[in-house]
């Protein structure tokens, strides 16, 4: 009889614990899609913070293409590579 | 070394090879010359300054072989002004050249020809013929947008593509404007493909070189060199090692203003602004032209604070939006000046945008990249 009632005891106590892990894998859910927001959020801003830099850089006189990084370039004429690499940069931060 | 041949002929051998002569102080000496051998009824000129070699084959009366190397820079004065006879030359005494002509001769100083540079040999396995008239005219087409800034190697370089063996592609930008050819050939496609860079300075060389007819010029493919072979000419020419910009990244796909317009009435128009867009007070390097684009009229404005002020209207077909745009005259004269149809096609998005600027049925597939100028 004692262990009858054991088991049904400890059926009970499983039947909690499962209950009390649905609660906390719903929460962890929540958690991570939250996470995933705040994530996406700090990244766009960064991109749009390098988006910026690029931009001052390049208004500055230099090339901001992948092939001539940072080199001096005539600042009386735009570079079609540089403005390309910006547009596409600024693409990407606004997506 | 003996040999006679006419002057007329030995003047147009000479003047080819001499295209490849630098006045570089920095080449040794032996480069300053032109390479002469007579072999087997045959004259064979040879010039390089190790960018480029030229090397042209006259026929010629041949008694004697031999070789020798002399001075372009007298030489070629002194065959150009030779009388239009034939011409004896041969060697003398003390190294010397001897040019006989008529009842008078001429001696030069020669170098030995065992110093000159042999230029290099190519295997026949990378070889591909393609027509001369239809290489020329893209390397015409694209050239104008090559840079001349050497301390960026690439930009003065183009790049020529060839894919199965049947689609030639030239690529020339500058970072400010790009031209791009592509020419679809006569060809069944084979497994030919090369994409390498060469010096716009030895592809312009082989526009003016070779005759513009129907017939064809072989090219055999190095390692780090090219030749190009036609009309008893060799060309070779080193290449420019590295990787060429992604090109296709810049060419914009879509446009809001798209304009036709009569190619000579726009460049006419251009020509005259131009005159009025150099401003030598702001040190400006660039003639501003400012074109407005309208419903059925172009506006094509122009001032300067020295001279004065020009405004012209042509008129165009429009297809989208107006737009407020300023140019470079000289990019935009560079294109119309290369292109040959009645007809070319503007495309434009923003103020800021690259232009494309296309011929309206052109035989071959061609573009012509702008970038504008700031205007405010």
């Amino acid at each position: 009889m004692k262990i009858t009632e054991s088991i049904l005891a400890l059926e009970e106590q499983i039947k909690a614990l499962l209950e009390e892990l649905a609660e906390i894998k719903m929460q962890v859910y929540a958690l991570e899609e939250k996470n995933e927001q705040v994530l996406s959020k700090v990244y766009r801003s960064s991109e749009i913070q390098g988006h910026g830099n690029l931009q001052e850089l390049y208004e500055e006189g230099f090339h901001i293409c992948p092939e001539h990084f940072a080199q001096i370039r005539d600042v009386s004429q735009d570079c079609l590579f540089c403005l390309s690499f910006l547009s596409e940069v600024r693409g990407k931060a606004y997506e | 070394m003996k040999f006679s041949i006419d002057q007329a002929s030995f003047l147009e051998g000479v003047q080819i090879v001499q295209r490849a002569i630098s006045t570089k102080s920095v080449l040794p000496p032996i480069l300053s010359g032109i390479y002469m051998e007579s072999k087997d009824q045959n004259i064979i000129l040879k010039a390089t300054d190790l960018e480029i070699g030229i090397e042209c084959v006259l026929s010629a009366n041949v008694s004697e072989n031999g070789s020798t190397v002399l001075p372009a820079r007298y030489f070629v004065e002194l065959v150009k002004k030779l009388p239009n006879i034939e011409l004896h030359i041969e060697e003398g005494d003390n190294g010397q050249i001897r040019i006989g002509y008529g009842k008078s001769e001429v001696m030069l100083n020669a170098f030995s020809a065992d110093e000159f540079p042999p230029l290099q040999q190519f295997e026949e396995k990378n070889m591909l013929s393609l027509p001369k008239d239809k290489l020329i005219a893209a390397i015409r087409n694209v050239s104008i947008a090559a840079s001349s800034d050497y301390t960026r190697p690439i930009f003065t370089g183009i790049l020529l593509e060839i894919t199965d063996g049947n689609l030639l592609k030239l690529v020339a930008t500058d970072t400010h404007r790009l031209a791009y050819t592509e020419v679809r050939l006569d060809k069944e496609p084979s497994d030919f493909n090369t994409s390498i860079i060469i010096p716009s300075k030895s592809l312009i060389e082989i526009s003016r070189i070779f005759n513009m007819d129907e017939g064809e010029v072989t090219i055999y493919l190095d390692k780090n060199k090219i030749l190009f072979e036609a009309d008893h000419i060799k060309i070779t020419s080193r290449l420019i090692e590295g990787k060429f910009v992604n090109y296709k990244q810049v060419i914009p796909e879509e446009f809001t203003t798209r304009v036709r317009v009569l190619r000579k009435e726009l460049n006419d128009s251009l020509e005259r602004a131009s005159l009025l867009s150099r401003d030598d007070l702001s040190k400006r390097k660039h003639n501003t032209v400012k074109l407005s684009i309208q419903e059925e009229v172009m506006d094509i404005s122009s001032k300067s604070s020295q001279i004065g002020e020009l405004e012209e209207m042509i008129p165009v077909f429009l297809e989208g939006k107006t737009l407020d745009i300023g140019f470079n005259a000289r990019y935009l004269l560079d294109v119309l000046r290369v292109i040959d149809t009645e007809e070319i096609v503007i495309d434009l998005t923003t103020e800021l945008s690259p232009g494309i600027l296309r011929p309206v049925d052109g035989q071959d597939q061609s573009l012509f990249l702008v970038l504008p100028i700031r205007l405010s």
